[in-house]
């Protein structure tokens, strides 16, 4: 599957009909920019409605027909006849919907936007398309008061004081431009500009402890995006604890014995990698380098040792 | 067969039905649509036809049969337009704020399983002029290209929040063909806690995006009863295939799938003991629906086997309290990860570890 196939389609001339005739008369130039596709496809879509028509029933067509002379010597379009889509269209179909308002019960609580809006939004979005399951569905997000204030500052351009704990480290200060909210796999994080360390930086907002909007001004370039890496690690892993870990992967997983899969994961902080590893629950094994594989299995050993303690504590045992 | 030929051929074979109200029979269509036009009748006609109608439906345009009554055979049977699929393109029209809003909406799936719906339901939506948002057509879905945090003057709405949800792709696409062509699928799963996959035959019904996992729900067949998928585990590729008779999916099958979850992460919940200020009481706490009740987080969630996965995690800044089953399921795990990473030189820790 790819993008380019939904351009491909004859979804382009459904909407482009529409477009053209909503407003009167367009350049090529102006639809590919309006459709984001090169200006020859937006030709060749062209061409492909206007050789196009409808049977008239003795083997001919009625066909669609536009300014054929403004078009071929100034690339301006302009529907002069139309023998179908006059006054209906193409509806959304149901997962075409179900993806809009998928997306709506994600974000709009993120957005700030009246609730009562975004129900009526979602009822005309249900009305707008062909009849059918909805076939998606998703949980709304909780948006914590740190979202709305990060949300707040992106759009004031207010810089941050962020209380951050990185795992295995202490809590610390950061100043921080943010610039956007990033939502994955159920987790909402915050891209910014750390001001102290000069570096596009991503922070998990659960691991936000506190955060106030500082009046400090907002710095007049952003730094480049850079990741330090430290080193990448060896892992064997079933397919399914593979797929968890397949963010952190910098390598397509390779095949070892049918069942398990091979693969390279970057090592940005080796208490992040632990964990990562470990959230596994025991599918997904550090192969290379030795320091890390010992590392878990002390981890491992810790954690148990831990475990057992509170066991022998607990009343409840 | 160059795509070009497809394309010019399927709009004509739409503009043929769109302008039917009783229907064409194949016959009909055959000698009406340019492109079918002309060609010998057999086989490959016929495939051609099939290739038409599917390539249609991915555009939301189902092709509907009718068939006289008493009459078996395929020849009278009449094609056209399912009712409902056309509309009034003023039902796609859409104020300042409700375009803003569904920019964002649409951007959410700029990665993920929804990519190709979201940037289809985009270019719907681009047939008014004043509708400019929604994802670009030409992005790979996977790629990141829209990073340029240097420029942002003032960020719209749409540039402040921005998902990446992704689930396997391509059992996720295979699972919507499937499910939009009513066909059974089958795949090999790992259930949560289990070590080896088994094959499953699924009536595919809807998928739901739960505290940021995608599952597919529907019918198992083996199992005779609703069930609940995590795509991340379908380990095997998606096979289709047709079922034995049509099934209907229940109009509600999303909602009540997630009406079903919301159930029983409410209903289940551990006790644990954190390490206080850890990374681990930070997160917990932030959960969704967490509480602290004398000194201990109840932790809620869907799944025992995925939340000893998620505790197994935090190592040891977090230990079970209750219930009993869960302190042992996260021990079994760390005891996993613990003598998969033994090694002749880590014997030491080893020793100490089984000592302690």
């Amino acid at each position: 599957m790819s993008a380019s196939r939904v351009e491909r389609g004859i979804g382009l001339l459904l909407s482009l009909i529409q477009y053209v005739t909503a407003s009167g008369s367009v350049t090529v130039q102006e639809a590919a920019a309006h459709f984001g596709v090169p200006e020859q496809r937006i030709r060749e879509a062209v061409e492909r409605v206007f050789m196009s028509g409808v049977p008239d029933g003795a083997g001919d067509f009625i066909r669609f027909d536009i300014d054929f002379d403004a078009f071929e010597q100034h690339d301006v379009i302009s529907v002069t006849m139309r023998p179908a889509f006059e006054d209906e269209t193409v509806r959304l179909s149901a997962r075409e919907a179900s993806a809009l308002i998928a997306g709506l019960t994600l974000v709009a609580d993120y957005t700030g936007a009246d609730p009562g809006r975004v129900a009526a939004l979602r009822e005309k979005l249900r009305r707008a398309a062909s009849q059918g399951a909805e076939t998606v569905a998703v949980d709304g997000l909780a948006v914590p008061r740190t979202a709305q204030i990060v949300r707040d500052a992106i759009r004031q351009r207010q810089v941050l004081a962020i209380d951050y704990r990185k795992p295995g480290d202490g809590s610390q200060r950061r100043r921080v431009a943010p610039v956007r909210l990033e939502l994955k796999e159920g987790q909402v994080y915050v891209e910014g500009a750390d001001l102290d360390r000069q570096g596009m930086r991503t922070y998990r907002l659960d691991r936000i402890e506190a955060i106030e909007p500082t009046d400090e001004a907002w710095p007049e370039a952003l730094p480049q995006r850079e990741r330090t890496v430290a080193g990448t690690a060896q892992v064997v892993a079933t397919r399914a604890a593979a797929a968890m870990l397949s963010d952190y992967a910098t390598s397509d997983p390779v095949s070892v014995d049918g069942e398990r899969v091979r693969l390279d994961i970057e090592v940005w902080s080796e208490a992040s990698v632990l964990r990562a590893v470990a959230s596994c629950g025991g599918d997904a094994v550090i192969v290379a380098p030795a320091s890390l594989r010992r590392a878990m299995h002390r981890f491992a050993v810790e954690a148990l040792r831990t475990a057992e303690a509170d066991a022998a504590q607990s009343p409840q045992g | 067969m160059t795509r070009i030929e497809a394309e010019e051929r399927q709009f004509s074979l739409l503009l043929a039905l769109v302008d039917t109200s009783t229907g064409f029979t194949k016959h009909e269509l055959f000698e009406r649509v340019a492109g079918y036009q002309g060609q010998p009748v057999g086989d490959a006609l016929e495939r051609m036809f099939e290739r038409d109608k599917d390539a249609l439906r991915e555009h939301g345009i189902v092709i509907d049969v009718v068939q006289p009554p008493g009459d078996d055979s395929n020849h009278e049977a009449r094609y056209r337009v399912l009712d409902g699929i056309l509309g009034d393109p003023a039902e796609l029209q859409f104020d300042a704020e409700e375009r803003d809003l569904l920019d964002l909406a649409l951007r959410v799936w700029h990665e993920g399983g929804l990519t190709e719906e979201a940037q289809r339901a985009a270019l719907k939506l681009r047939a008014d002029p004043e509708f400019r948002g929604g994802l670009p057509l030409e992005r790979t879905p996977g790629r990141m290209t829209d990073h340029a945090p240097a420029d942002v003057a003032a960020p719209a709405t749409a540039s402040i929040l921005q998902a990446r949800q992704r689930p396997r792709e391509s059992a996720f696409q295979a699972l919507k063909r499937a499910a939009d062509r009513g066909r059974e699928v089958v795949f090999d799963y790992l259930k949560p806690g289990e070590r080896t996959p088994r094959a499953r035959t699924v009536q595919p019904w809807a998928t739901v995006l739960f505290r940021g996992r995608w599952m597919l729900v529907g019918h198992d067949l083996g199992a005779e009863d609703t069930r609940t998928f995590l795509m991340q585990r379908i380990v095997s590729p998606v096979r289709d295939r047709a079922p034995k008779r049509p099934f209907e999916v229940p109009a509600d099958a999303a909602a009540a799938a997630l009406a079903k979850l919301e159930e029983i992460w409410a209903g289940a919940a551990v006790g644990v003991h954190v390490v206080p200020g850890s990374d681990a009481d930070i997160r917990l706490r932030h959960r969704r629906d967490t509480t602290e009740e004398d000194g201990v987080l109840v932790v809620h969630h869907a799944d025992r086997h995925l939340i000893a996965d998620e505790l197994a995690g935090f190592g040891s800044d977090v230990s079970v309290a209750w219930p009993e089953e869960q302190r042992a399921l996260v021990r079994q795990r760390l005891e996993r990860i613990r003598d998969a990473h033994a090694d002749d030189d880590a014997a030491g820790e080893q020793a100490e570890g089984s000592a302690a």
